[in-house]
């Protein structure tokens, strides 16, 4: 006997399934998506073992993806496409094609790099070794030592599970975040008002969409799981509930008000017998669990908790939301906790001199040389189609639901919410992506709606739509997200080269190319500053080029070197991808100086490997 | 009913109960490997596995207002939000002691669960869940 739920019950009451004709098990038919799927994974796994990574260039990892690939992508997307308009969902093969596409989005490239991608990355690493190695956190240091939820999380996890370092799993971190993510997202979603169709839609158009690469291993991800939790609980029990109904007069007796202080604590099973009455309060239980995970997501990471707030508060203002003195409650402990680091923020952020700046909050990182090339204006004109498609996919999606009479006010509020944020902060230049990157869930949860109520009824073109939407999605995803790979790729012996002279190398400040290569990979990271010489606003811009002559490299040095100290000048091949990509530096401009420091007076070559070149200059020179 | 009836149907109303079996037994060898100072695969999946799921499940087993839907997500939400909390507020307090801390989650979370085991032994493994309210 299985479990099933009867017609009419509410969400979560289960039924026993009634038991097969004459007692046989009901059989497994296999479907065309059943051999659709593995043959796409198939082909793509084929095509990743013909790419050969020392071939990427200026157009990253889809220039360099053999056809096989992309006929495996087409394949899989139009399993996905047939599997979601079955006429019954079938949520096992529903899964397995999400883990499908998840793992070609967001697993491929941990297939294929030794090495995370993104330079960033070995930051956060290096904050994680610096918990394990100090035991304790220096808030003077960086602002990650402020908000320590995510590092303090990982550090015990490399001890408990006997692990050295997170360069052991970093790179599979966008895979395995992605995928709780979607696990909350769909815990979230279900309890918004869409049918099951339109939540499974919208959790293959979220992957399939988040281009902006905000999953690796960081605050953020860890962020962002949390945040769908916190919002999953709170829509659960806390949304667009009628105001509660008086009691009857048959409740009052001490029985039922002590089965009521158990449904309200949250401890009684759904269905008890005073369920009905107290469903419309948030339980006790619920709402201190509730409060409990976004006081860690408060502590994890900076920017996400003021996002769900926002959300919350748009949402209980519009009365889509109860108790709305948990929003209160919300923002006592995230002001609370800003409180006394405000003024470390501020001094670093500028937090005050950003207020009310909308339209400079929402202009992205300047461009660090003298403009893009080809290829990087090709990933970013697919990056900006990509937010325009799914725009239109919610517009379209929110107009039919609308005309249909259905309720879009809590999913518009959800989306639009997160652009509050550009009031208030730039964030670094990234404030724009992470309102992509919170609107984009919600966005897509209209944008499933596209198809109007009718659409079982015309199961073909819905799902000819749906495989045109998710095509069009995903091609342009490609280019998006693994359009600069040729910058954000790492080769692993540079990686380990970097390790290497940082376990060595006596604690000074470092001065490199640019910040593309593997830095601050260690757990004593904030011994060893760095400054960028090549880019806009760094020692060496194109504003103030000095010449690269042997005493102005030593004069330039010195000068911002603390006494007693040695400097080093670190130059890595990827530093010089990095600033041709960019136009920061001319092709060949690191070698140029790299054969000047080994003839400059005073310089020594420190460390040398594949791809990376350490000069220094000794404190007593 | 023949054997592979039973099992089919059998399944859906027990995982719970071999979830809670999981908890336990992953639980304990985890501590053990732990313990010995063993490392390796083995006790990184199962380290990874805690990460995700240990002292969430253990919550939701004994949470019985939570629906069957709900469970997945809200052990894997309670288990990254104590798990995080507790190792922050360890190191807030300079007390960063992550074997022994997780020693006492580990403890907690194979408690929870093996009562859950022990409540359900004890009325028998029978009934769905439906019919038993």
């Amino acid at each position: 006997m299985s479990l099933t739920r009867s017609p009419g019950a509410p969400a979560g009451v289960l039924a026993p399934r009634p038991a097969a004709v004459g007692n046989r098990p009901a059989r497994v038919r296999l479907e065309v998506p059943d051999a659709l799927l593995p043959a796409g994974l198939a082909l793509w796994g084929w095509g990743l073992a013909m790419t050969d990574v020392a071939r990427l260039g200026p157009y990253g990892l889809p220039a360099i993806l053999p056809g096989v690939a992309y006929v495996g992508l087409a394949v899989l997307l139009a399993s996905c496409a047939w599997t979601l308009w079955r006429p019954q969902l079938s949520p096992t093969r529903l899964v397995l094609h999400l883990a499908g596409l998840l793992f070609v989005l967001y697993g491929s490239d941990a297939v294929l790099y030794r090495e995370g991608r993104y330079s960033w990355l070995y930051k956060t690493i290096g904050v994680v070794q610096y918990v394990n190695l100090h035991g304790a956190l220096n808030r003077h240091i960086d602002i990650y030592q402020n908000w320590p939820g995510f590092f303090a999380l990982f550090a015990w996890f490399d001890r408990v599970a006997g692990i050295g370092s997170p360069l052991d799993y970093g790179k599979w971190a966008q895979l395995g975040f992605e995928a709780l993510g979607l696990l909350m997202f769909a815990f979230a979603a279900r309890g918004l008002p869409l049918t099951d169709r339109e939540r499974w839609i919208a959790l293959f158009i979220y992957p399939a969409a988040n281009w902006v690469g905000q999953d690796y291993f960081s605050p953020q991800a860890l962020g962002t799981v949390l945040s769908f939790g916190v919002l999953g609980v709170l829509l659960h029990w806390g949304a667009i509930t009628p105001r509660p109904r008086a009691a009857p007069s048959s409740a009052r007796s001490p029985r039922h008000r002590l089965a009521r202080l158990r449904s309200r604590a949250g401890w009684a099973p759904r269905g008890g017998p005073v369920a009905a009455g107290a469903e419309a309060r948030m339980p006790l239980a619920i709402t201190a669990l509730a409060s409990l995970a976004y006081f860690v997501l408060v502590f994890t990471h900076e920017l996400s908790p003021y996002i769900v707030l926002a959300q919350l508060t748009a949402l209980a203002l519009l009365g889509r939301f109860r108790p709305r003195w948990l929003v209160i409650a919300f923002a006592v402990i995230v002001f609370g906790f800003l409180a006394p680091r405000f003024s470390y923020v501020n001094q670093h952020f500028g937090i005050l001199d950003s207020i009310g700046n909308f339209f400079a909050n929402v202009l992205p990182p300047p461009n660090p040389g003298r403009g893009p090339t080809a290829a990087v204006a090709f990933s970013t004109d697919a990056k900006m189609l990509l937010s325009g498609a799914v725009g239109v996919a919610a517009l379209v999606g929110t107009v039919r639901r609308y005309r249909a009479g259905r309720p879009v006010l809590a999913l518009l509020v959800l989306a639009a919410a997160p652009v509050l944020v550009l009031a208030v902060q730039p964030y670094g230049g990234e404030a724009i992506l992470r309102v992509y990157l919170f609107a984009l869930p919600w966005a897509a949860c209209l944008a499933a709606g596209m198809w109007g109520p009718n659409a079982a009824q015309h199961r073909a073109w819905a799902a000819t739509g749906t495989l045109g939407t998710l095509a069009v999605i995903a091609t342009l995803f490609f280019p998006a997200f693994f359009g600069l790979d040729a910058v954000n790729y790492f080769p692993s012996s540079q990686v380990v080269a970097i390790r290497q002279f940082y376990r060595t190398a006596t604690p000074g400040e470092i001065f490199a190319g640019d910040a593309n290569f593997a830095w601050s990979v260690t757990g004593r990271y904030n011994e060893f500053p760095v400054e960028q010489l090549f880019g806009d606003n760094t020692l060496l811009s194109y504003a103030s080029r000095v010449p690269s002559s042997a005493s102005a490299i030593t004069q330039l040095v010195t000068r911002y070197t603390p006494p007693g100290e040695p400097a080093y000048v670190v130059l890595t091949a990827t530093m010089q991808t990095y600033a041709t990509t960019y136009q920061a530096a001319a092709p060949g401009e690191l070698a140029t100086l790299a054969a000047t420091l080994r003839r400059a007076p005073g310089w020594s070559l420190a460390f040398s490997a594949p791809g990376v070149t350490v000069f220094e200059y000794p404190p007593e020179a | 009913m023949d054997r592979r009836a039973t099992a089919a149907a059998l399944l859906p109303t027990e995982w719970p109960v071999l979830a809670d079996v999981a908890c336990v037994a992953g639980g304990a060898a985890l501590l053990i490997l732990v313990a010995t100072q063993t490392g390796g695969p083995a006790r990184q999946g199962l380290a990874l596995a805690f990460l995700l799921a240990g002292p969430g499940w253990a919550v939701v087993t004994n949470w019985p207002g939570l629906q069957r839907q709900t469970r997945a997500a809200g052990s894997v939400l309670i288990s990254l939000v104590l798990l995080t909390l507790v190792a922050t507020v360890a190191l807030w307090l300079h007390q960063w002691h992550p074997i022994g801390i997780f020693e006492v989650e580990a403890g907690l979370s194979i408690l929870g669960a093996g009562w859950h085991l022990a409540r359900d032994r004890g009325r028998g493994f029978g009934p769905p869940l439906a019919s038993r309210r």
